[in-house]
């Protein structure tokens, strides 16, 4: 698995770590009961602090997304909603062309509701 | 000479010895002192011996076991080139046990005691030539193992920029060196209460194997790390600086030599299961090999930051 870190983005570092991770489960890349990186490897490997790993990865845990584990490490859980994460993403982008069009959060959920 | 020509030859060979062995028994069987001269001192005296039997049924055992294994591994080779240096070296052992053996009652044929069979010195050169004949034979009749198709790499879509950080990592396992590893364990337990040498070699043995049923691969800017078992340690770096390109390629684990770490004439290999892996070659150094799923990616990775340390030359 490939990850890349773009040090000069606004993005925190292990803010890019957990949405390469999401994005690595909404596309599929990534199944139930796999197993990520070890953070201590994970962390070596891009040059950043243990700690800015495992707050990546704690951050995918309170999501529900994976489990850390004493000894196995982290593992993405068997109960992943991979379609929730997907529909997360669209939704993401929706809110982004909404905001690029000056349209605000209400009038954006109105105009959803009268979607048929 | 074709192929399957060589291949037969080197199964007669296999064959012949545990055969020769057999007919030294006939021809001499009844004509040696019992036990045989196993042993001689500085001084040319007798100082070991073994019954007869004993000796015959043991070098036999031990000639048709090697000698049915390299049968197994000519026949293997069909579809896949076979460790040549392996095959050869099972010859030696064969023809070592029919050269013992046949030496030894050429030598007592005739004394009515062991003590009475002085050393022969012809039968000494014998012993150690012509086992070496048989494997040197067996060598050369085998096909040399063509190197892996290096296919070229193709244009990888795959470009870093300088800033940015990259870190693509994977794994193989073994299902099945994982189940003998436990097995091991076990049985070293239970047979600790009856002989505790035994269960300690087997333990050890187990243990050792533990390190060998899965493998962590990193490749980073600094290069491309293997980290071995379940604990991610040894582990070693090949850096970035000493690669020269990446490819992914099916390894045959008899290819290289077996599993484990190996050096071959064809390079350095971490090999635990049959599969992808990725092969480097170095600059100045013999090539290695990894087994790691997912070889494709991490090879194109491997690539892509070549490319990018070459741009800043």
């Amino acid at each position: 698995m490939l990850f890349r870190l773009d040090p000069t983005s606004t993005i925190g570092l292990a803010e890019q770590i957990a949405g390469r991770v999401r994005g690595a489960l909404a596309s599929g890349e990534l199944g139930p009961g796999e197993r990520l990186p070890p953070a201590r490897e994970l962390a070596a490997g891009l040059e950043v602090n243990m700690h800015t790993v495992l707050r990546a990865y704690s951050a995918l845990r309170d999501d529900g997304l994976i489990e850390l584990r004493r000894g196995r490490g982290a593992q993405v859980r068997h109960e992943v909603d991979v379609a929730g994460l997907q529909l997360d993403e669209q939704i993401q982008q929706l809110v982004r062309a909404a905001d690029r069009l000056g349209v605000d959060r209400e009038t954006l959920i109105e105009r959803m509701r009268k979607v048929t | 000479m074709t192929n399957l020509v060589n291949r037969a030859a080197v199964a007669v060979l296999a064959v012949l010895a545990p055969v020769l062995l057999l007919i030294f028994r006939v021809t001499y069987g009844n004509r040696v002192p019992d036990p045989l001269p196993t042993h001689w001192n500085l001084a040319g005296r007798v100082n070991g011996t073994a019954g007869a039997g004993t000796f015959f049924v043991i070098l036999l055992v031990i000639g048709v076991l090697l000698g049915v294994v390299v049968l197994l591994l000519v026949r293997s080779s069909r579809r896949s080139p076979t460790g040549r240096a392996a095959i050869a070296a099972l010859l030696f052992g064969g023809w070592l046990c029919a050269a013992l053996y046949g030496t030894t009652v050429a030598m007592s044929a005739g004394a009515s005691s062991a003590a009475q069979v002085g050393l022969s010195w012809p039968g000494v050169v014998v012993i150690v030539l012509i086992p070496l004949l048989a494997a040197i034979a067996g060598w050369l009749l085998l096909p040399v193992p063509a190197s892996p198709a290096v296919a070229v790499p193709a244009e990888s879509a795959l470009t870093f920029s300088d800033t940015e950080r990259v870190v693509w990592t994977g794994r193989a396992e073994s299902r099945l060196l994982r189940w003998i590893a436990a097995a091991g364990l076990v049985a070293s337990g239970l047979l600790a209460p009856f002989t505790v040498p035994a269960a300690l070699i087997v333990f050890v043995v187990s243990l050792a194997l533990v390190f060998v049923t899965e493998i962590g691969v990193r490749v980073d800017a600094v290069g491309l790390h293997t980290l071995w078992g379940p604990f991610g340690w040894p582990r070693g770096t090949v850096r970035l600086a000493e690669i020269e390109a990446a490819t992914a390629l099916q390894v045959e684990p008899m290819e290289w030599g077996g599993w484990g770490y190996r050096i071959t004439p064809r390079g350095r290999a971490a090999v635990i299961r049959r599969g992808p892996g990725i092969l480097l070659d170095r600059v100045g150094s013999p090539r290695y090999l990894v087994t790691v799923d997912q070889a494709a990616a991490g090879a194109d990775v491997v690539n892509a930051l070549l490319d990018r340390a070459r741009r800043h030359h």
